[in-house]
């Protein structure tokens, strides 16, 4: 047999698929329904500790009120005489930022790097800048400055508290969720032409309690929450600990990479103007607050201060200070990032519930409340088609096979499209493929009881 | 050269799996010439595997390249000759070019290649910091970049096409397992290629 006889197409014995849609739809209709079913205790979890993050900016100012607020007083000490009072708190500690109070009724911030913190973690400490007192010190997390209680509910929304290995948890959870609502939408939306009328897609139906109200009320919610969904999962992966890696890989090949100011300074080793006369030279320069100055981290650099507010308007200007001199080396405005760093940076701010202060939070409070609702309406509906007699305790499946009805030419460029995004996203690739195994197995184990 | 350790190793295994495949379906049946077709598409497998990696890209270049020109020339004969099927005959003879073409200009487009670590990125979530990734920024020349993306483009349609083939022969006929088989492999190399030229841009 020749290579031309053995790669000839014999038509005769090959079924002839299911065209368009009516092909489409069972696969489609497996994928969100077992891809649901899985990740749907992890993508409650994470709405769940979300909710309980989203409202991390409140709860701090109550938690640590007497750390963060002072009374109103005349006058406010120096930042360096501010610094000096810290400094003689933490002997051990080597100042690494400082946040200015930013209105007459806050503290200072004076931020230490010391032996024993774990990565990104900082020890800080506040002043009273009208009084020199110092309120108390606490252990804060990342360029946000988190305190304790946020850093906590952070760690429980990212890994459960279990390290790397937790991660995985809402890097799958944030790997699937794409998945799941472009394949409900393309669902709903696709249903028959009968249920097809614009009420019946865009809002959900009334009459007896049952599975078909269900559908609707799950099919509703998902395709007003799609797109607050979608956000939710592409920004959630920036973070995540293998699809992160690809998304940074990403962003460093498109140049899209949050631009950094330049602090090189040729000033003389040991010359200092200290943090007052750096931040009065970067006022008059038009740096508002908040901000954070950042000593030099060695020779040849010099002072950076860097913008701090997160909520729109976002205030995130940098200014580079010659330490020797107390002048202005170099400027970096945020209104000339690149779109794409400016989006990162709302898009991370936005997830956090930052972005629009209390709107952002009840937003992100609806959409995860309204993930949580179609879940459980999800597995309800499953519960819903269970058989009524017989031993079988779950409802059934979607029917096996429906990858025997797509035509080739749609269903290889979706193999090949999904190889490429599993790699990109090693949690959703790999578990993929355990579904897809699992998947045989089951099917395998089947036949033999039929048989 | 594939600076990612993972994606070398799904190339590695991709590869010596079709080289496996090829060699198989040589040793079962058909004609002599089509013998020789196997046994060059085994070869040009051990060629993308050794070209995956930074100790062997490099080794025996001159006969490599002497080699896959043949072979790209074999098939082109086969185009001429041959009454059926020319297209496909056609295809692996750009195979082989390309196959020939990489190993040619692979150290010209390495030769700027650097690791390149990426940002921290933001690490507002706790225990979320991003890590640092590591990955190999090429700085090919131009006429590289422009032929590789041509290829990349040609091999992933091609591989993409090979494998929607497949996927039509494999709901059909039980009994043609070992075509579909093959056209699986043709489509592996097929994407396999995509993947190497991409590298290149």
């Amino acid at each position: 047999m020749s290579i031309a006889e053995r790669e000839a197409s014999p038509a005769a014995t090959t079924p002839a698929p299911a065209a368009g849609w009516a092909a489409l739809r069972p696969l489609l209709l497996r994928l969100h329904f077992y891809a649901g079913v899985f990740v749907g205790p992890f993508l409650v979890i994470a709405a769940l500790t979300g909710i309980a993050y989203i409202y991390t900016p409140q709860l701090e100012q109550a938690l640590y009120d007497h750390e963060l607020h002072v009374p109103a007083g005349p006058g406010a000490l120096s930042l360096d005489r501010q610094t000096e009072l810290a400094r003689a708190q933490v002997p051990d500690g080597k100042i690494t930022a400082v946040r200015p109070a930013p209105t007459g009724t806050d503290t200072t911030q004076v931020i230490f790097d010391r032996p024993g913190l774990a990565p990104s973690y900082h020890h800080t400490v506040f002043v009273d800048p009208h009084t020199g007192e110092v309120r108390g010190a606490l252990e804060t997390y990342g360029s946000g400055q988190s305190m304790p209680v946020r850093s906590w509910l952070s760690t429980l929304h990212s890994s459960l508290q279990l390290g790397d290995f937790g991660r995985l948890y809402s890097e799958l959870a944030a790997s699937w969720l794409w998945v799941i609502v472009l394949a409900g939408l393309a669902l709903w939306i696709g249903r028959r032409r009968r249920e097809r009328r614009a009420r019946s897609v865009l809002l959900p139906a009334g009459g007896a309690p049952g599975r078909r109200r269900l559908l609707s009320w799950h099919g509703v919610v998902g395709l007003w929450a799609a797109a607050g969904l979608l956000f939710l999962s592409a920004t959630g992966l920036t973070w995540s600990l293998h699809a992160g890696v690809s998304v940074s890989e990403l962003r460093s090949a498109l140049d899209w990479k949050t631009p950094a100011i330049s602090a090189a300074a040729a000033s003389p080793a040991g010359a200092d103007v200290g943090f007052q006369a750096v931040r009065d030279a970067t006022a008059r320069a038009g740096l508002s607050d908040p901000v954070e100055l950042r000593p030099p981290g060695k020779p040849g650099k010099g002072y950076v201060v860097q913008q701090i507010q997160r909520s729109w308007p976002e205030k995130q200007d940098s200014m580079a200070v010659d330490p020797a001199t107390g002048r202005i080396t170099n400027t970096l405005r945020f209104d000339d990032y690149p779109l794409a760093a400016k989006l990162s940076r709302w898009g991370i701010d936005a997830h956090m519930g930052l972005l629009f202060g209390l709107a952002n939070q009840i937003v992100l409070t609806a959409l995860a409340v309204g993930l949580i609702c179609l879940v459980v309406w999800g597995y309800r509906m499953w519960w819903l088609r269970r058989p009524v007699r017989g031993e079988t305790r779950f409802g059934r499946q979607p029917v096996r096979g429906a990858w025997r009805r797509v035509p080739g030419r749609v269903l290889a460029p979706v193999l090949v499209g999904a190889a490429v995004v599993g790699y990109f996203l090693p949690v959703l690739g790999v578990s993929l493929l355990g579904f897809l195994l699992l998947d045989v197995v089951l099917g395998l184990r089947n036949r033999e009881v039929a048989a | 050269m594939i600076g990612e350790l993972g994606l070398r190793w799904i190339v590695t295994l991709a590869f010596a799996a079709a080289g496996a495949f090829c060699l198989y379906r040589c040793v079962r049946q058909g004609s002599a010439a089509h013998r020789v077709c196997d046994v060059l598409h085994a070869l040009m497998c051990a060629g993308m595997v050794a070209m995956a990696w930074p100790a062997a890209m490099d080794v025996a270049r001159v006969p490599q390249i002497v080699f896959f020109s043949v072979a790209a020339l074999w098939f082109a004969g086969m185009v001429v000759a041959g009454r059926k099927n020319r297209l496909a005959f056609g295809y692996h003879a750009l195979m082989m070019a390309g196959m020939a073409w990489m190993v040619l200009v692979m150290p010209l487009a390495m030769a700027g290649a650097m690791p390149a670590s990426s940002g921290a990125g933001s690490g507002d979530h706790a225990g979320m910091a991003m890590g640092g990734a590591t990955t190999m920024i090429g700085d090919s020349p131009a006429h590289v970049t422009i032929v590789a993306a041509a290829l990349t483009v040609v091999f992933l349609v091609a591989g993409t096409a090979w494998m929607a083939r497949a996927v039509d022969a494999g709901r059909g006929d039980s009994s043609l397992r070992l075509r579909t088989a093959g056209l699986v492999t043709n489509g592996v190399m097929g994407l396999g290629m995509a993947l190497m030229a991409a590298v290149l841009i």
